[in-house]
């Protein structure tokens, strides 16, 4: 069991405080930097095992209006996508903060197709979940398998496994960038 | 045929119940949709007895209560009763909208909503939403699953879509069927004893009727939990006037033992 530094301890709210506003100013174009080398190999490990196509971290931009594609695999082509936080399903995921699975995406009316058409894709199946930074809701992590066109054989789909499997993904990324910094904010290098 | 429970000599043995689970249909007994709306003309419920279509709108900090508000904001509610049509297929279905087109709902508006379906003598609550398990939204929601407990009213409600454990309202609360989603392709009920939400059903790649008559397939704990309403509303077709806290040990015995292979964690 870890106990509490007893000389970190008293500031703990103080820390909480800064933590919040740093994570409240993050820009969307900082992220990469903070997860580095091991958020990458976690991204990169889940994709294979779920047999996604790709995986996006999008994060909400400064007046919460939109949001932005901040980090994506394995093609930088989606890089910066931006989306209305009233459209689409990842719009959905971040105002109910409940994950979503689902197969057959192209086939549902509340699925905005404007990034299918623009990247000349048919999004097949989506898992999108909820993303935080410091325990706020940040933006949303999502995973797509993607086919050529409608009537192209469909991909094997995901399940509600594969969900648990990027819900604890977005945990593990939250924590990679709470720690960074949380150690860059106590000046450690640990 | 109906057999009203009026003491416990009535009571049917466990073989009677199954078979009411079995060859119930679901008739007399009205089942509340609280949920996103449901589209009443949607081709999958035409044969389906929708009795009540109620909307509850927030404006100017007031709640209006709008009758005969047919349509579902962005399809679930649709998928809700769609579930337990094909289950109860004679069950009345009240649609009873609380939930936004961003899938967002709040707690006054969900407290209005179920308030308003035990006044219209519904017997099943059917909750495919949770409240995120925060100590400020406890009382709301406790107050009314307690109301529904006091006038017999079953509440059944979902769980997180990714951890049972996390506390939501209302499926953590005791007296409810929280309701989890089984990682098979059967349609049998499990019971996971010592678990707050001790229910699972099949939730995953289960296909419903959605928004603009269309079909979709959808994973997730809100279409496990109609089945379990459905399951419920069969029973009482039979048996009227069974209690919750009695339900509550009939569904848990005539339900499959609960295994780690059916959840969805890894």
């Amino acid at each position: 069991m870890i106990q509490p530094d007893p000389e970190i301890s008293p500031h703990a709210a103080h820390i909480e405080q800064s933590l919040n506003r740093i994570a409240r100013a993050l820009r969307p174009d900082e992220f990469t930097g903070l997860i580095g080398a091991p958020g990458l190999s976690v991204m990169r490990s889940a994709m294979d095992a779920l047999q996604a196509d790709s995986l996006s971290v999008w994060l909400a931009d400064e007046d919460e209006s939109h949001l932005v594609v901040t980090h994506t695999e394995p093609d930088p082509e989606f890089l910066g996508w931006k989306q209305s936080l009233e459209e689409g399903l990842t719009g959905l995921v971040y105002a109910s903060e409940q994950c979503l699975c689902e197969n057959e995406v192209y086939s549902n009316a509340n699925h905005s197709k404007k990034a299918d058409e623009a990247l000349g894709q048919v999004t097949y199946a989506m898992i999108a979940t909820p993303f935080y930074i410091a325990g706020n809701l940040k933006g949303i992590i999502s995973c797509v398998q993607l086919k050529d066109s409608v009537d192209a054989p469909n991909p094997s789909g995901f399940s509600a496994r594969n969900m648990n499997r990027v819900r604890r993904l977005s945990t593990a990324i939250e924590r990679l960038v709470n720690y960074k910094m949380l150690t860059s904010l106590l000046d450690l290098e640990l | 045929m109906s057999h009203r429970i009026s003491n416990l000599s009535d009571f049917p043995s466990l073989a009677e119940l199954k078979e009411a689970s079995i060859s119930g249909t679901g008739r007399g007994v009205k089942v509340a949709v609280i949920d996103s709306g449901v589209e009443i003309d949607h081709p999958r419920l035409s044969r389906a007895s929708i009795i009540d279509a109620v909307a509850f709108e927030e404006r100017h900090g007031l709640i209006e209560v709008v009758e005969g508000n047919a349509g579902d904001t962005f399809g679930h509610g649709t998928a809700v009763a769609d579930i337990i049509h094909q289950n109860a297929p004679e069950a009345e279905i009240g649609s009873f909208r609380v939930i936004d087109a961003r899938s967002v709902s709040k707690t006054h508006l969900i407290c209005a909503g179920v308030r308003e379906a035990m006044k219209r003598g519904y017997h099943i609550l059917n909750c495919s939403f949770g409240c995120r398990g925060l100590a400020k939204f406890i009382l709301p929601h406790k107050e009314w699953s307690d109301e529904a407990w006091l006038k017999g009213v079953h509440v059944v409600a979902a769980c997180s879509n990714t951890d049972n454990d996390e506390a939501e309202w209302p499926s953590h609360f005791a007296p409810v069927f929280g309701v989890d989603l089984a990682d098979t392709n059967e349609d049998d009920i499990f019971y996971r004893p010592e678990h707050l939400v001790s229910f699972s059903a099949k939730g995953e790649n289960v296909e419903v009727a959605w928004l603009n008559g269309g079909i979709q397939r959808q994973t997730g704990t809100s279409f496990a939990a109609p089945k379990i309403s459905a399951h419920i509303a069969r029973i009482l077709s039979v048996y009227p006037g069974i209690p919750p806290s009695m339900m509550y040990s009939l569904v848990s015995s005539l339900a499959e033992p609960w295994h780690p292979d059916l959840s969805s964690d890894w």
